[in-house]
């Protein structure tokens, strides 16, 4: 099907811009010669005069192609395992690969048509809405990340931003989905055009983030960590003013009841050995003002503030809690490899 | 689908390699090469399946959970200060007998009850350094430690470490008091290696970031003689070879201790309801300390009775007092230079401590037992039951006191039995025989 529809799909681009033909993703009728249009041969017409779900044209592997089906980002691996490597230099993207959750739910999200619903959880870890959660994770939509989360439908919650998609500021202000960084509602950012195919410490994403707040203040969807508190707000409190919860300094302070986030890592202390480069390894978030220059520049406090993607990929990884690195090897025989957390607490004493 | 992946996956290994950090150096050694980072024998939480040994998360828990779910102690579910997977310390707890759940060391430091693993034990001072048997009760955890008779307080503590935030800058509300002394990134497994002070558990409360691995050759040289361990022919920590070898392997633990407990802190004791004493380990202070040593005889037992003793000797405090506990009074250590006490010093001393004039003999003989493994009780018992010091007082040359008088100036009644006049009214850090009032010769007594 994968093939057929990269024979199809070739002629034209999808994603920024949708340049060329309309019919690369649309159907009239999803009926032409007496054969459904849906790329999968399904009969059922999709929202949107769609022929493909989100996983039909996100699935694949990843080439680095710069145009046609090759170039639309890959985020589920098929037929192949994808190749991960810490810091770049494989074939996943900036959010990981959905391909590992298939072989245990904490290896990523359990997103609806990747995988099954978590067997152990049923409440998304961190989850501190008032309402209870119910149903499965999808890619878009009020169960979703990216998209409008006011609209169930994941591709309804998506319905345009696939023609209004930008990839930096200013165009990419938040205020619609498709000027929402990576089509995540109200995000702003600065979005690798490879989606870090190819990453360095020049070449990368740049992600937004705060660099302090107050406990009180509720995540901004703004930042990519305000993004991940739609579902895992508890974790956004680093201090502790979830449900039930005690804090201790009712603010943001050490001692941290949870790792920060959306707060500048300082230049001095235990921290003062991440100088420049940026470590893709370990990406840092910026301020908006910051956006765009200097890349790999982290002597700012400005450029150098935690995220949870500091840590985690949003898609999956081959580690637990889709960590970038085997965290749970580390120390092992070789304390220099999954090293991650002494990446930043470079002198813990 | 699953099926597939699982085939496919078994290319992973072949894909998935570490690449060279392009950002900062970071540090390992310190905390890898500390106790608990130790990838052979460092943390383990038994709820940590699949975690490297040594790894943070068998204490931390960046989520205040791991993978959604709440690792055991399941009990604590509550998010805790740094991260911690449980309580660090409960300040409500202000003396002994402690529980697993008032401290977090607590919870690996108990080798009955304890999270890790496989369990571990922390043996006395007394039996890891100082080359003693267990004890009667065996002691070997430090929860054990600290539930005995005498105890570093730890609410005490927290409360004076925090409580100088000019000094202790680094110590915090949230903070373990434990931390007061062990840096747990740091702290090395000395009792694994009892003679090497670069595998020291201690850091300087006012050099936290610091292992602190001075050795009591290094600060004293020649002035510390260490104590006898097995019997006379080895020297502490755990069967020096020698006396040099001694005393470059016994961590300074004069310098460490007066860290906190100087001549003008004040530090408030919970337990014993008053302040702590000051120590003056100076050449002004004690003379257990640096202060020079007058008399040429003072039956001073080996390894102190050369004949050509330092003028300046030093003790190091753990001679002395254990670390954590003991089943004696002020954490006297149940083993010394060498041998047993042969007798326990439990009796507590004075409510209103130390005496002053007017104050009544205590009679109390019990610390002589300690004094007897480094100073020579009387040839032959004067009064009641050894240990008894009439000639070291009244007898040797050097003596202090008169050979003959009026015995009731100072003891309950006159010859020719005088009843004993207690070892705690006048040998105490910074002491002196004031209490004595016009009879007192007002020199140093300690």
């Amino acid at each position: 099907m994968l093939l057929a529809m990269g024979t199809v799909i070739t002629e034209g681009i999808v994603h920024a811009g949708v340049s060329d033909k309309c019919s690369d993703c649309h159907t009239m009728h999803n009926s032409q010669g007496g054969q459904p249009m849906n790329f999968n041969s399904e009969a059922t017409p999709l929202p949107l005069l769609l022929r493909e779900t989100c996983l039909g044209c996100h699935t694949g592997v990843n080439t680095g192609a710069a145009s046609g089906f090759g170039a639309i980002p890959k985020v589920d691996s098929s037929p192949a395992a994808p190749t991960y490597i810490w810091g770049g230099g494989g074939n996943t993207l900036a959010g990981g690969n959905f391909w590992w959750v298939g072989f245990d739910d904490a290896l990523g999200h359990n997103v609806a048509g990747v995988d099954t619903p978590d067997s152990r959880l049923t409440t998304p870890p961190g989850w501190n809405q008032g309402a209870a959660w119910s149903g499965q994770l999808k890619c878009a939509g009020t169960n979703g990340c990216h998209g409008n989360t006011g609209v169930a439908d994941q591709i309804l919650a998506l319905e345009s931003a696939h023609h209004s998609n930008v990839s930096a500021p200013p165009d990419l202000d938040g205020t619609t989905i498709g000027t929402s960084y990576r089509f995540l509602s109200g995000a702003l950012g600065l979005e690798d055009p490879d989606w870090e195919y190819t990453l360095s410490s020049t070449d990368h994403n740049q992600y937004v983030g705060v660099v302090s707040r107050t406990e009180s203040n509720a995540a901004s969807p703004a930042t990519i960590s305000g993004q991940c508190a739609r579902c895992h707000g508890n974790y956004h409190n680093s201090s502790g003013s979830g449900v039930n919860e005690i804090s201790v300094n009712g603010d943001m302070a050490s001692p941290w009841l949870r790792h920060p986030t959306d707060y500048a890592m300082p230049l001095t202390g235990e921290f003062s050995g991440y100088l420049n480069p940026y470590n893709p390894k370990v990406p840092l978030g910026r301020l908006t003002t910051e956006l765009g220059a200097l890349p790999d520049d982290v002597s700012s406090v400005n450029r150098r503030v935690i995220v949870c993607v500091s840590c985690h990929v949003a898609h999956g990884s081959p580690y637990k809690s889709m960590l970038r690195w085997n965290y749970r090897a580390w120390p092992g025989a070789d304390p220099t490899l999954n090293n991650g957390c002494q990446l930043c607490h470079t002198a813990k004493g | 689908m699953k099926a597939l992946r699982i085939t496919v996956s078994l290319l992973l290994p072949v894909v998935l390699f570490w690449s060279g950090a392009p950002g900062g150096t970071p540090v390992y050694a310190q905390y890898t090469s500390s106790a608990h980072g130790d990838s052979a024998n460092g943390v383990n939480r038994s709820a940590m399946t699949g975690y490297a040994r040594g790894n943070c998360a068998h204490c931390h828990e960046q989520h205040a959970s791991v993978d959604g779910l709440e690792p055991d102690p399941v009990a604590d579910a509550n998010p805790s200060p740094y991260e911690l997977f449980t309580l660090n310390f409960d300040s409500a707890v202000t003396t002994n007998t402690y529980q697993v759940q008032d401290d977090i060391c607590f919870r690996c430091h108990d080798g009955s009850n304890t999270v890790q693993d496989p369990a571990f034990q922390n043996k006395d001072y007394s039996e890891t350094f100082g080359c003693g048997t267990p004890a009667a009760t065996p002691v070997v955890d430090i929860l054990g430690a600290v539930n005995q008779l005498s105890y570093h307080n730890l609410y005490d503590i927290w409360t004076f470490v925090d409580g100088d935030d000019t000094t202790y800058p680094w110590f915090n509300s949230s903070t373990n008091p434990c931390s007061g002394c062990h840096n747990p990134h740091l702290a090395r497994r000395n009792n694994a290696n009892p003679r090497d002070v670069t595998f020291s558990a201690i850091s300087l409360p006012t050099d936290h970031t610091n292992l602190f691995t001075a050795s009591m050759n290094d600060t004293f040289g020649a002035n510390y003689e260490p104590p006898y361990c097995t019997n006379t022919t080895d020297r502490e920590p755990a069967s020096s070879a020698d006396a040099a070898t001694g005393r470059s392997s016994t961590v300074d633990y004069v310098t460490f201790c007066t860290d906190c407990h100087t001549s003008t802190n004040t530090i408030n004791s919970t337990p014993l309801g008053r302040n702590l004493l000051t120590i003056d380990w100076s050449a002004g202070g004690d003379k257990h300390g640096l202060r020079v040593t007058e008399g040429t005889n003072n039956a001073r037992l080996g390894p102190y009775s050369t004949a050509t003793p330092p003028t300046q000797g030093v003790l190091s405090c753990l001679d002395c007092h254990e670390p954590h506990g003991s089943p004696n009074i002020t954490l006297l250590r149940r083993r010394v230079n060498g041998g047993d006490l042969t007798g326990s010093i439990a009796t507590a001393l004075p409510a209103s401590f130390p005496p002053v004039t007017g104050d009544t003999n205590t009679q109390n003989k019990e610390l002589g037992y300690l004094c007897m493994r480094c100073h020579q009780e009387d040839a032959t018992t004067v009064n009641g039951p050894a240990p008894s010091w009439r000639d070291v007082h009244h007898n040797n040359t050097g003596r202090p006191y008169a050979a003959s008088g009026p015995c009731s100036q100072c003891h309950p009644n006159n010859s020719p039995t005088p009843l004993p006049i207690g070892c705690d009214m006048c040998h105490f850090h910074g002491a002196t025989d004031a209490w004595l009032g016009g009879n007192a010769l007002n020199i140093p007594t300690f």
